[in-house]
């Protein structure tokens, strides 16, 4: 037996309700929006630069940023930088070994990489006012009700319901143009909507799939 | 789903979730949909931070009465005259110009036709020194620091706050604009945060958070468990999932709580139940009446080599005693010495059975 003795002894199970607006992001995911994600830009860039398929580099991106996330997991890797970009590396070199036809130009491509990695570092340095500028842009390039239910939501911190009521819109309204604006801003604030026709992408929207 | 749907479900997702009807069923379906499929997380996480940077637009807010919708352009930007946004970079000077509109500011910048010809960081660079303030996105940045078995380190992070890792851990530290993030991987930590409300210390094992503002505790897992102990201030606790969704418990000062699977234990620990909780961060391990099987864990996380109890009538002896963590041996030769105790070196392990 245990001689541990335990006074005031209380067994809790933890109640099923509060706080449901408790974070849904752990520790992992804030590192990869502060350390990966303002990199969005840059890799883009270097991906179109070096990747024969232009009309891959948006999956090719999201293959990789899987990969980093997922060896992130293990340990945050101590350069993400780096480490975003030598990942970069060996997912392209895998997908190449993969495929039938082999871009002798791709694959010497890869060897700029480490004068990329100095070029790209005065991207986390960006200017709060040219971050402004683009975010300001963006904006602005949102329909009206769009525009209108950002900017009571995020800047003007109205709820869904006082919003809607302001613009005598529905709720859900309110709430499907929410998410259209930030799904549009984030091209902007990541800037990787640059020199890849996603503009043009994100204005024909599919039928929206309901949460799955 | 495709990349676009996937963007545009987490985004449907995150409205949701602001929307102020949000629910625990919703609450588990969004937590099951993130860990579904990593795609799915990152997609979130971006619109996630796309919500937290799309605060600054209120700096646009300037003049603006409370309530109206700004007119679309009025911001002091000015488009550039040639904005190549149709083509692919195809060269280091494309960076400076992949952005299709320029910050005027008539006595520092430079002609149009220029610009595309720039060195990246010399464009850059005027950029920074014209807004004149440069914008840090982290602060602090992401590490991972991890102590050997046997080892004690104390780290002092950037936000001030003091961190000692105790034997085999590990942590990894996210410290940003919102909020400062600690995995405990493995192992036993304690904390003194310094006090910042805007910015919650909240530190994860697996399922489970710890949230302070500013106070001094020890967290130590134990494969998915934890057992917290609050030397100081308060923290609440919580745990996400599908069983409790947000639950959480308050914990205050002299309290401790350990989780096993869905319930949490709360505990007030006596003084010297205190003493033997903290006492690893003087390098000792303190035993109160304690039975030799749990000083045996407890040595074991100090040493590679393990000690093993085959005998359950050794295990149930019980001890009382300090002992330096890294003297296993000095702790060995006093059981030989004075109990019915029988000692055996089987390669790297220490078997113990009765005498």
């Amino acid at each position: 037996m245990r001689s541990f003795a335990i006074q005031q002894k209380l067994l809790l199970y933890l109640p099923a309700e509060s706080q449901y607006r408790c974070a849904v992001l752990t520790a992992l995911d804030h590192w990869f929006a502060t350390e990966i994600l303002p990199l969005e830009g840059a890799l883009t860039r270097y991906l179109s630069r070096v990747w024969p398929n232009a009309a891959e580099v948006l999956d090719l991106r999201q293959d990789i940023y899987i990969r980093v996330y997922e060896s992130a997991r293990k340990a945050l890797p101590a350069t993400p930088k780096a480490f975003l970009f030598a990942t970069s590396r060996n997912l392209m070199t895998d997908r190449i070994r993969h495929s039938r036809v082999v871009s002798i130009e791709s694959t010497q491509d890869f060897e700029s990489l480490n004068v990329l990695i100095d070029e790209i570092s005065p991207e986390r340095r960006f200017a709060a006012r040219e971050e402004l500028r683009v975010l300001a842009q963006a904006f602005d390039s949102l329909s009206d009700k769009c525009r209108s239910v950002v900017w009571l939501r995020r800047v003007e911190g109205l709820s869904q319901r006082e919003t809607a009521k302001r613009l005598r819109i529905s709720e859900g309204a309110v709430e499907s143009q929410l998410a259209r604006g930030m799904v549009a801003l984030s091209l902007a604030v990541f800037g990787s909507g640059c020199g890849l026709g996603m503009r043009h992408e994100k204005k024909t929207s599919r039928p929206r799939s309901k949460h799955e | 789903m495709n990349r676009t749907q996937i963007e545009e479900a987490a985004a449907a997702w995150f409205a949701k979730r602001e929307s102020g009807n949000w629910s625990a069923g919703e609450q588990s379906k969004l937590e099951a949909w993130l860990e579904s499929s990593t795609s799915h997380r990152i997609a979130y996480i971006r619109i996630a931070s796309t919500w937290e940077r799309s605060g600054r637009l209120s700096a646009l807010g300037a003049g603006v009465p409370s309530g109206a919708i700004p007119a679309r352009d009025r911001w002091h930007f000015q488009p550039s005259s040639n904005a190549p946004t149709s083509q692919v970079s195809s060269g280091p000077s494309e960076i400076a110009t992949a952005s299709e509109h320029r910050l005027v500011v008539p006595s520092l910048w430079l002609r149009p036709k220029w610009s595309r010809r720039l060195p990246v960081a010399a464009a850059l660079l005027l950029i920074a020194f014209a807004a004149g303030t440069i914008w840090f996105l982290s602060d602090g940045g992401a590490s991972s620091y991890r102590t050997s078995v046997g080892a004690l380190a104390t780290i002092p992070l950037s936000d001030g706050s003091k961190v000692m890792l105790n034997t085999g851990s590990q942590i990894d530290v996210v410290l940003s604009k919102t909020g400062r993030y600690v995995r405990l991987e493995r192992g036993e930590a304690f904390f003194e945060v310094s006090k910042d409300p805007e910015r919650p210390f909240v530190v994860e094992i697996a399922d489970k958070r710890v949230v302070a503002v500013g106070t001094r505790f020890s967290v130590r897992r134990d494969d998915d468990d934890m057992r917290v102990y609050v030397e100081e201030g308060r923290v609440q606790i919580k745990r996400l999932g599908t069983a409790a969704v947000g639950a959480e418990t308050s914990l205050p000062a002299g309290s401790e709580a350990r989780t096993a699977k869905e319930s949490l234990l709360v505990d007030q620990p006596t003084p010297d139940q205190v003493e033997q909780l903290l006492s690893w961060r003087t390098g000792y391990l303190k035993f109160r009446d304690t039975t030799l099987a749990d000083a045996v864990v407890e040595f074991n996380r100090y040493s590679l080599q393990k000690i093993l109890i085959e005998d359950p009538a050794v295990a149930n002896i019980h001890i009382v005693g300090n002992f330096r963590t890294d003297d296993a041996q000095g702790f060995i030769a006093l059981l030989q010495s004075g109990f019915p105790v029988q000692v055996e070196r089987r390669g790297e392990l220490i078997v113990l059975t009765k005498r």
